[in-house]
């Protein structure tokens, strides 16, 4: 009965993460179809505290918070699945053909893998767009310059697993090139773990671009929820709603991820336990 | 110290579920046995015949999440212990009943002295005795040097490691020492010294051994009586020279018979036909009865409750075939 | 033991080499002339761009660079800052205190926190409690740590006013003695828990798998067997066994909390090395930033080489499987 309700309760919050996200999905592609509204309009009411007007209040130059939430969805997600989506590419072609041929090629890109590992990452995701200057692919690529390899690691165990299954085998003895069996048969075979540790990701990417615009390290005229908690730091006092409401939803939408990931990495292996 | 003579161990119809990814699994059905004080007894049987569940429940170190007494009684040093809470076993545990297990790499915490690890023992069960001088006692009793105290159980051999584990549960001063397949995991000239120390030990200490093991000669040379346990029952049981010698239930038969068949044809695993039981499917009736040659109709109904030997060395058996004596298997067990 | 420890260092070396040529890529990043990387975006006296440029050969090949570069750091210089008037190496080290004082208590309270929380919940596994610590671990890893302080700030220091928001000490009175080491304390809580949470999920995670392991090895049997408490077997031998992944899940995380300490630092005004970075950030003082970068990263490896010896500390295995010890 425990079991029963334990993993009821773990298929539901990954259930409602699903359905976050997909309401997240709703919001992004609303916000860029929805015709004659501006989030930089400014207004002569600023820094209202929420309000029937304001739902969530208005910001120093009168710009409504719930508006800025709402386009800043646009770039946690695109930030979120674009830089998990490049690692994953990434990811899979290094890790898959590591785990399949082995030898030197193995232990180059372990090592390398091992150097982002060590590395703090944040710090030099800063250090590089503070350098290079700020961009919304610049960030994507450092994210996914960071985040491979983990795809990477994954990716490599599994392909090392299933590249000794009798099947792969059967398939070698019909002649079919080494190359070949591992583009049609090993990778599909071997991505399960993936999508799960892609979904994390997201989420990593989610938190790291927000951290970096809360460092000022975006560009002033594109609204990320990051962005809006770099103003509202200075207005902690005054206005705390603009620190709120944004922290918030960069909480609830990591998590939403996170949970996500928990849920597919299990959903996938029926094995696990837990 | 002088000890009443009587039981110090008794299993009583003893029947133990555990529920594994929900189905239940019969461990022990009804299997009773007897220890009387001083006296040496060995427990045979396969793997998954419930002999180690049975040396647990006897420490009442089964886990208690998934493991559950469904009747019978444990009775130690007279006292029942059927229903003791956690707490209450915990002073039934070390003295009077120690236990020395199986794998002594695991078995020995990696990561603490040997010499802590007997020290323990002694503080928790005769605390007036001066501790390093009495651990010192420990090593010479199993004949282990005393730098052994210094090393962790990594650094020690098999052997060795089997040894400090001895000593851990001779620190508790038992009356009862159950012995969980204490050689297996050691080669055989290990064995061979470790059985001897066992013997030796229970001689000059006077106390009690419930030697559990896979292989019927190991236990037929260093106990008094012999216990054969199938699927979870006690199917025979008797004076070690009886059971031995003249084995009466068809499985012991050919337990012995697979036995002496590895040491004919070297290499080659002689076996008995058929599939152990499955545990969690267990059959009305005899539980050999897929394997046994001998399966008379009624095996399938049901187990009788004993048959005893008329004469000569106590030995009693589970088996319809001696019921009527003679008929179609003989009591010789050359059948 | 010397067998284990040199490997491990060798191990850390090319990390180290991988860094620095990271670290030199870096300076190419920057658009249009990479002087603008060593120097800086602030008004520089005249010639010292021409003589900085001459110093790491920038009309040279890029292997000459590297070169002439690594040489330049060998001799410990990582540049000057113009906007601190001040080298970059010793500016750093000097802010990097700070850093250390707010990360050291939050990293020492974390780990006591989450290995008690998971001593109490590990063995009620499945249980409500245990849920809850699960729980409390997915939102420490959720959380973003920056606006953790922020409420922390509203809350704490703004609406109940029991803690102060910014800074390390009071600017209104010059404290000294016991009085000045209470103010930093005093100033250290909201930061301090801020960096603390993140860690207390690391930890009670990683805890909670390994105290259910260890209390699942068979030597606890053996323990249980002497006839100990079962309090007693889960402190002396389910405890031990159980920290040595946790201590190394602390090391290897040394990074992260790092990263978590600069953030949180901005927030609050701490005077450690995430303000420099931010205010370096403000005036594109680029060395600045390409020294952070440097030292927390060879810092993240100097953690980890410290992480693989306490590990061997720990646990008497490591040190067998290298040689017999002494």
């Amino acid at each position: 009965m425990r079991r029963f309700l334990d993993r009821f309760l773990a298929y539901r919050a990954g259930m409602t993460a699903g359905l976050y996200v997909l309401f997240l999905i709703a919001v992004a592609i609303a916000a860029a179809l929805w015709p004659g509204i501006d989030p930089h309009e400014i207004s002569d009411r600023a820094m209202v505290a929420p309000s029937m007007a304001h739902l969530l209040g208005t910001d120093e130059l009168g710009r409504d918070v719930l508006l800025g939430l709402i386009y800043g969805v646009r770039v946690s997600l695109t930030v979120g699945f674009s830089a998990a989506l490049a690692a994953t590419v990434i990811g899979v072609l290094i890790g898959a053909a590591a785990g399949f041929y082995g030898g030197w090629l193995d232990l180059v890109v372990m090592r390398i893998s091992e150097v982002f590992q060590v590395v703090p990452g944040f710090i030099m995701a800063a250090v590089i767009i503070a350098l290079s200057g700020p961009g919304l692919s610049r960030v994507v690529m450092v994210i996914a310059l960071l985040a491979w390899p983990q795809i990477a690691r994954l990716m490599r165990g599994e392909v090392m697993r299933v590249k000794q299954l009798e099947f792969v085998d059967a398939v070698r003895c019909l002649g079919v090139r080494e190359w070949v069996i591992l583009g049609t048969e090993v990778i599909p075979n071997s991505l399960a773990p993936v999508l799960a540790g892609a979904t994390l990701i997201v989420a990593q990417a989610i938190l790291l671009e927000a951290s970096l615009s809360f460092l000022g390290l975006s560009s002033a005229d594109i609204i990320s929820w990051g962005r809006m908690l770099n103003s509202g730091q200075r207005f902690l006092f005054n206005a705390p709603w603009l620190s709120i409401f944004p922290g918030f939803a960069i909480f609830i939408t990591v998590l939403a991820f996170n949970l996500l990931g928990d849920a597919v990495g299990s959903a996938l292996n029926p094995k696990t336990q837990r | 110290m002088a000890v009443q003579p009587g039981n110090i161990l008794e299993i009583d119809a003893l029947s133990v579920t555990y529920r594994v990814r929900g189905k239940t699994v019969r461990a022990m059905n009804a299997a009773s046995l007897t220890v009387r004080d001083g006296e040496a007894v060995g427990l045979v049987g396969e793997s998954g015949s419930g002999k180690s569940t049975l040396a647990r429940v006897s420490l009442g170190l089964i886990p208690r999440k998934i493991a559950r007494i469904e009747s019978g009684r444990i009775l130690i040093a007279g006292r029942d212990a059927t229903r003791f809470s956690e707490t209450e076993w915990e002073s039934l545990r070390g003295d009077p009943v120690a236990m020395v297990f199986q794998d002594p790499l695991t078995y020995l915490n990696p990561v603490m002295r040997v010499g802590p690890q007997i020290a323990e023992s002694v503080r928790r069960h005769t605390p007036e005795l001066p501790l390093d001088q009495r651990v010192e006692e420990l090593l010479e009793l199993v004949k282990l040097p005393s730098v052994v105290t210094r090393a962790y159980p990594h650094e020690l051999s098999g052997g060795m490691r089997q040894r400090a584990l001895l000593a851990v549960a001779l620190g508790c001063r038992p009356r009862l020492l159950i012995a969980d397949e204490p050689t297996t995991a050691l080669d055989v000239t290990t064995q061979a010294e470790i059985l001897a120390l066992l013997k030796d030990l229970r001689r000059r200490l006077g106390m009690a051994m419930l030697l559990i093991s896979h292989d019927l000669g190991i236990v037929a040379s260093a106990c008094e009586r012999i216990y054969v346990m199938y699927a979870g029952h006690t199917i025979e049981w008797g004076g070690a020279g009886a059971v031995f010698q003249t084995p009466a239930h068809p499985y012991t038969v050919g337990l012995l018979r697979a036995a002496h068949a590895v040491r004919n044809a070297e290499g080659r695993f002689a076996t008995i036909a058929g599939d152990p039981p499955n545990l969690a499917e267990l059959p009305p009736g005899c539980p050999f009865v897929p394997r046994c040659s001998h399966a008379l109709a009624e095996c399938s109904r049901d187990m009788p409750e004993r048959f005893d030997a008329r004469s000569g060395d106590p030995h009693s058996v589970r088996c319809w075939l001696y019921e009527k004596p003679g008929l179609g298997f003989d009591r010789a067990g050359t059948g | 033991m010397r067998a284990y420890l040199l490997a491990r260092l060798g191990w850390a070396v090319p990390i180290v080499i991988a860094i620095l040529i990271i670290n030199f890529l870096i300076i190419h990043l920057v658009p249009g002339d990479p002087i603008q990387a060593l120097v800086g975006d602030f008004p520089t006296p005249p010639g010292y761009a021409e003589q900085i440029r001459k110093e790491y050969g920038l009309d040279q090949p890029l292997l000459t660079q590297l070169w002439l570069y690594l040489v330049n750091l060998a001799g410990g210089n990582l540049g000057f800052s113009f906007a601190n008037r001040q080298p970059v190496l010793p500016l750093i080290l000097d802010r990097a205190r700070f850093t250390l004082l707010l990360m050291l208590p939050a990293l020492t309270c974390a780990a006591v926190l989450g290995v008690v929380l998971a001593l109490a919940a590990a063995p009620r596994a499945g249980s409500l409690y245990d849920s809850s610590v699960t729980a409390i671990s997915l939102i420490g890893f959720s959380v973003p740590i920056f606006w953790l302080g922020q409420i922390l700030i509203i809350a704490f220091a703004i609406k109940l006013r029991w803690l102060p928001a910014q800074g390390m000490i009071s600017l209104r009175e010059t404290l000294t003695g016991w009085a000045a080491v209470a103010d930093v304390l005093w100033h250290l809580v909201l930061p301090g828990f801020s960096v603390t949470i993140y860690y207390i999920a690391v930890v009670a995670r990683v805890a909670r798998a390994s105290v259910l392991d260890a209390l699942s090895q068979d030597f606890v049997l053996t323990a249980k067997a002497k006839g100990l408490s079962g309090r007693y077997v889960l402190w002396r031998h389910v405890l031990p066994n159980a920290l040595i992944p946790v201590a190394t899940v602390i090391g290897y995380n040394f990074g992260y909390s790092l990263t978590g300490a600069i953030l949180v630092e901005t927030v609050f005004a701490w005077p450690g090395i995430g303000n420099l970075f931010i205010a370096s950030i403000g005036n594109r003082d680029y060395p600045v930033l390409q020294g952070i970068f440097l030292l927390t990263a060879v810092a993240v490896v100097l953690a980890n080489v410290v992480t693989d010896m306490l590990y061997a500390v720990l646990d008497p295995r490591v040190r067998g499987s290298y040689g017999k010890n002494a």
